[in-house]
């Protein structure tokens, strides 16, 4: 473990000479955590790929569908859910590298969440949540009794389900929590003049992680499963240098965060605006941009 | 004294008209933003831009402009110091040291500095959001997605009469280089004619 550890703070030492940090933070780097982070990129069409968290090259996953998209991990890191948006498009199902996957769902959701015991997953879809059993029995739609637009489901290990909802061409959205049997709405956040987006359960349900911002300028905050105790993980985007914080995915530890980051990344005189996926410890401080070195960056982590 | 903010040098590319117009961000040393160089000749829209990235020491800086779009040009790089407001050094443009004297841009705030969002559209909807942010010093960002499509890009804006014009970034090729919007009492339009005749106008309010 010791090993490991070290092996982490020094990667993310040396990602502080190259990027630049806010601070250095001491968080521990533990085993389960070091299960790939799988996320999309542009790479002749849509793909899946992995990323090692401790450093290492992205690899392409060899799925046989096409323009894929929304990757998303089991709870147990066993299985990948993902959404094709080829000819047979829709939401499948397959082994952790995505292979033998088969179609549960016809349709493009805009986000995927297992449920805790694997056998059902959360879809957004058309302002609703729809619940979708694995073992091909009928579908729910959960939030059908609820005066909601929802989108970017999360489902928590205590069986409730986080979600984003934002009326048409509103330029604010609210994020909720509703019981995973439809009942119980809650609002957990919500700020005039903003988005909250994107919301991620920690994997012990006890707190939620979010983007927070305008389109175009949005952070990565977590905060109490009831809404208090907001915590600020990324800085407030700066020109030229600031970003589009979006999608955080926790670690299976619950001691670090992946997200989404759209930024200037500059090699030398060369700079190129565009989409990373990054890695931050739960208490702020260093970031690691995960996917610096190759060409095609990433969006939309499950770890 | 900051960097933040547009800077506008004239430049001898092909002749004494030319210009150089920098739109810079500071950070730690760390300097970041685009640049835009504009030919005399040629069609009035004819422009390069340059990436940037530098660092800056006291009021010494150093810029390097890459990753050119349009026009090929070779990279290139500006040493200037800070001194009473202008930024003045040399730029080694086609291999030739040239001097360069670049001062801060000047803008009519007329108030239409804050973050826009798109709140309605008329007509089929382009768009699913679009967030236009403009800075009181020149710098703008724009933020556009639409169902299959999207961009994010760093901006330098100008007022010509009741109209806002964005010069983005177009770092790729898919990204359009201006947008105009018509400044209204407490909004910002946008009126699009689609190939098929139909018009759609889009409505920005301030949110910030």
């Amino acid at each position: 473990m010791n090993g490991i550890r070290t092996q982490a703070m020094r990667l993310l030492g040396a990602a502080c000479v190259v990027a630049g940090c806010d601070s250095v933070t001491d968080a521990p780097f533990e085993q389960p955590d070091a299960r790939p982070i799988v996320y999309f990129a542009i790479d002749n069409g849509w793909a899946l790929f992995s990323v090692p968290p401790l450093g290492g090259a992205p690899r392409r996953l060899t799925v046989t569908q096409t323009q894929l998209i929304f990757p998303a991990l089991s709870p147990d890191g066993s299985r990948l859910a993902f959404v094709s948006g080829g000819d047979a498009g829709g939401v499948y199902v397959g082994a952790a590298d995505g292979s033998g996957a088969e179609r549960v769902y016809v349709g493009r959701p805009d986000h995927i969440a297992w449920s805790p015991d694997q056998t059902r997953i959360a879809l957004g879809v058309d302002g609703e949540i729809v619940v979708v059993p694995l073992d091909g029995s009928a579908t729910d739609t959960i939030t059908a009794a609820v005066e909601v637009h929802a989108s970017y489901p999360s489902w928590s290990s205590r069986e409730r389900i986080a979600f984003t909802s934002r009326a048409p061409f509103s330029f604010s959205s609210d994020l909720y929590t509703i019981a995973s049997d439809g009942s119980d709405l809650r609002l957990i956040v919500s700020v005039e003049g903003a988005e909250a987006r994107d919301p991620a359960w920690s994997p012990d349900g006890s707190r939620l992680a979010f983007a927070l911002g305008l389109h175009g300028g949005s952070a990565i905050f977590t905060v109490d499963a009831n809404g208090s105790d907001r915590r600020r993980l990324t800085p407030e985007p700066q020109w030229g240098f600031g970003s589009t914080d979006l999608a955080p995915a926790w670690a299976p530890s619950g001691r670090w965060i992946a997200f989404q980051r759209e930024h200037l990344l500059c090699s030398g005189a060369d700079c190129e605006n565009r989409y990373d996926i990054m890695m931050v410890a739960v208490e702020g401080g260093v970031v690691r941009n995960l996917t610096a070195e190759h060409p095609w960056g990433g969006a939309g982590p499950s770890w | 004294m900051t960097l933040n903010g547009v800077w506008g040098a004239r430049i001898k590319l092909v002749t004494d008209a030319d210009s150089l117009t920098l739109a810079l961000g500071e950070q730690d040393g760390q300097i970041r933003g685009f640049a835009v160089l504009r030919h005399s000749i040629g069609a009035p829209e004819a422009a390069t831009y340059y990436s940037v990235s530098g660092s800056r020491t006291d009021r010494f800086v150093e810029i390097h402009l890459g990753a050119t779009i349009g026009n090929p040009s070779p990279p290139m790089a500006v040493r200037a110091a800070l001194t009473w407001g202008l930024l003045a050094g040399t730029t080694d443009l086609s291999g030739v040291a040239q001097p360069i004297e670049f001062r801060r841009s000047a803008r009519a705030n007329d108030g239409v500095a804050g973050t826009w969002a798109l709140t309605s559209t008329t007509g089929t909807p382009l768009a699913i959001r679009d967030t236009i942010v403009v800075l009181a010093d020149g710098r703008g960002r724009r933020h556009r997605e639409e169902p299959y499509y999207g961009f994010g890009t760093l901006a330098i804006w100008t007022r010509n009469a009741d109209w806002l014009v964005l010069r983005q970034f177009a770092f790729v090729s898919d990204i359009p280089s201006r947008d105009s919007v018509r400044v209204e009492a407490n909004a910002l339009v946008r009126t699009t004619r689609l190939f098929d005749g139909t018009t759609v106008t889009e409505t920005y309010q301030r949110v910030q």
